[in-house]
């Protein structure tokens, strides 16, 4: 196959090739690493939680990018709801035991919704100021993050009730860990509306064309502002997800690993950065190749931090292979 | 009772039109009016005013001064959603195509068929009867498109060109308003969306068709105007119109 062959075959069938290579990795870390530490139960249940925080950010970035936009302000977004809710169930639940279902369902309300609120913030500039998303949530990524070390006192935030963390975070049903049922869950509904739904179409045909959306009488605005507010429930909900896992609200990274490796995943999965295209199934497979890599890097004993170089070479190469896709496709017409 | 003593009002009448942008004036008092069943060409050079008047007629220009009636009713378009109510669609140049997407779903813009049922209440698409619905409205248009799941940017310009005039053909009520439709395409491609337009004509919607293209005019028009600065240099039947008339009055050379 000529490399303007393979490049065509990529949009039809695109999301098999990305699970060819993912299959690829997997067999190739299964045998390059010991056996039973990549290749086991414990690592996939590692992996699937692992993904799960990426598979969220990347489920509401596919959205985002499909309308043409972009959301740089998810991981910070996910750090404030992170502490937010960490600090409403500490206050909540000062005693082991005590108002601790209280506890854990006033941190699920503020951790959502104080994403959607960083979420309503990016869309009302980005629809209504009408500033460009990559700006709108550049300020925002950083103004989260420090609203976030504000909250906490510049401090990772612990002391989360260990309930959250048994029940939920370290919690498995039938061997799959439910931080990942649970992003499974939200993958699939994000997934329903882009397919299935006036909403999704809408989606698309704005990144397709805006001003052909905008003749066909769509409510542009109101559509954007809301893809945004979605995009920061998504990222509420990944921060949710990590005070479960860890039972601790990290301020020091702001998740900027995650943001990257959501995006690349987005890409990755066949999303074009133009707008217009996007697949969530190749976003799920997309989700696992960083994660994967990262993951098998990390038992191969390289250091962790290599993982944050290695994903951003992957989304910068993932662009790039999108952009030779498209020009082929181009030349052909 | 009102005496029936003329023939019914045009479907689309244009009065006493004028527009200026800034210091220019696009149109000084323009007449025009469409029939239901009628191929009205409006011709004109460059910065007559022909784009001009076809946005007044699609909403999306306000008129400064003059009166726009339908059926003989006075009519205000705020915008271009409202000319759309009225029944009156327009292809643009530019055809207006999110490339990406497939000829139903860009048949469909904005306008959705939704499941019945609480699926609809989610707004859950009704793909299949959007499809049907497109394949059947192309097939009556003879639109030269097979497979309406194609995306768009797969077409050719042709076909491209009858996607959106099927589009308008299906939405509109009265009025289908084209803007330069043949202006980038190859002849085989021109014949194509020439039928399409007189199969307008025989689904008696009133068709007004800016163009440059003198013989497309003189072959399906049925009234001929020019616009010469802005202003009518003349509206002639077909018949009474041939391709020395159409330049004289464009660049204003006394009959």
């Amino acid at each position: 196959m000529t490399p303007a062959r393979a490049a065509r075959a990529v949009p039809s069938s695109g999301v098999f090739w990305i699970l060819v290579v993912l299959v690829v990795l997997i067999a190739a870390f299964g045998v390059i690493l010991p056996a039973d530490t990549f290749l086991s139960t414990f690592n996939a249940q590692t992996v699937a939680g692992d993904a799960s925080v990426i598979l969220i950010l990347a489920a509401g970035s596919t959205l985002v990018i499909i309308s043409g936009g972009l959301d740089l302000s998810i991981g910070s977004v996910m750090t404030f709801a992170a502490v937010a809710s960490a600090l409403v169930m500490k206050e909540i639940v000062t005693e082991p035991g005590q108002h601790e279902l209280i506890g854990a369902l006033a941190g699920l309300g503020v951790g959502v919704a104080s994403g959607v609120a960083w979420g309503a913030i990016n869309g009302a500039l980005i629809a209504f100021a009408r500033l460009p998303p990559f700006v709108v949530t550049l300020g925002s990524l950083g103004a989260a993050l420090g609203a976030a070390r504000l909250l906490s006192g510049g401090a990772n935030v612990s002391g989360a009730p260990p309930e959250v963390q048994e029940r939920i975070g370290l919690a498995t049903v039938a061997g799959v860990p439910v931080p990942f049922v649970i992003a499974a869950c939200l993958v699939l509904a994000c997934g329903f509306l882009l397919a299935r739904t006036r909403y999704g179409e809408h989606t698309y045909l704005i990144g397709s064309n805006e001003e052909a959306a905008r003749r066909g009488g769509i409510a542009i605005r109101r559509h954007l502002f809301l893809l945004y507010a979605l995009s920061g429930a998504l990222s509420g909900c990944a921060g949710l997800i990590e005070v479960a896992r860890f039972a601790v609200a990290s301020v020091s990274t702001g998740h900027t690993t995650e943001l990257i490796a959501a995006i690349a995943a987005v890409v990755i999965g066949g999303a074009s950065l133009t707008g217009g295209v996007g697949i969530i199934s190749g976003t799920v497979v997309g989700v696992f190749i960083p994660v994967v890599l990262a993951n098998g890097l990390l038992i191969g004993g390289v250091e962790r931090f290599w993982q944050d170089v290695v994903v951003g070479a992957i989304l910068v190469a993932a662009v790039w292979f999108d952009q030779w896709r498209r020009s082929q496709e181009a030349r052909e017409h | 009772m009102l005496p029936n003593s003329e023939a019914a009002p045009a479907a689309l009448e244009l009065r006493g039109i004028r527009k200026s942008f800034g210091q220019v004036e696009a149109l000084r008092g323009v007449d025009l009016d469409i029939a239901r069943g009628e191929v009205h060409a409006v011709m004109g050079d460059n910065g007559a005013g022909k784009s001009t008047l076809l946005k007044v007629a699609a909403g999306v220009v306000r008129p400064d001064e003059g009166a726009i009636r339908m059926d003989g009713e006075h009519i205000e378009f705020g915008s271009p959603i409202d000319a759309r109510r009225a029944g009156i669609e327009t292809v643009y140049q530019d055809l207006a195509l999110a490339d990406d997407r497939s000829c139903v779903a860009n048949v469909y813009v904005g306008r959705e068929i939704v499941r019945r049922g609480p699926l609809g209440l989610i707004g859950v698409l009704d793909r299949g009867t959007m499809a049907l619905r497109t394949r059947d409205a192309f097939e009556g248009l003879s639109v030269p498109v097979r497979d309406v799941e194609r995306p768009v940017r797969l077409l050719s310009g042709g076909q491209r060109q009858g996607v959106a005039i099927a589009r308008a053909a299906i939405w509109a009520e009265t009025l289908v308003l084209l803007d330069e439709p043949t202006a980038a395409l190859g002849v085989r491609q021109r014949a194509a969306v020439d039928s399409l337009i007189q199969n307008l004509r025989s689904r008696n919607f009133g068709v007004m068709l800016i163009s440059h293209d003198v013989p497309q005019v003189l072959q399906i028009a049925d009234r001929v105007t020019v616009l010469r600065l802005g202003e009518n240099a003349g509206t002639r039947t077909r018949g009474e119109v041939d391709a020395t008339w159409i330049v004289n009055a464009m660049v204003g050379a006394a009959a």
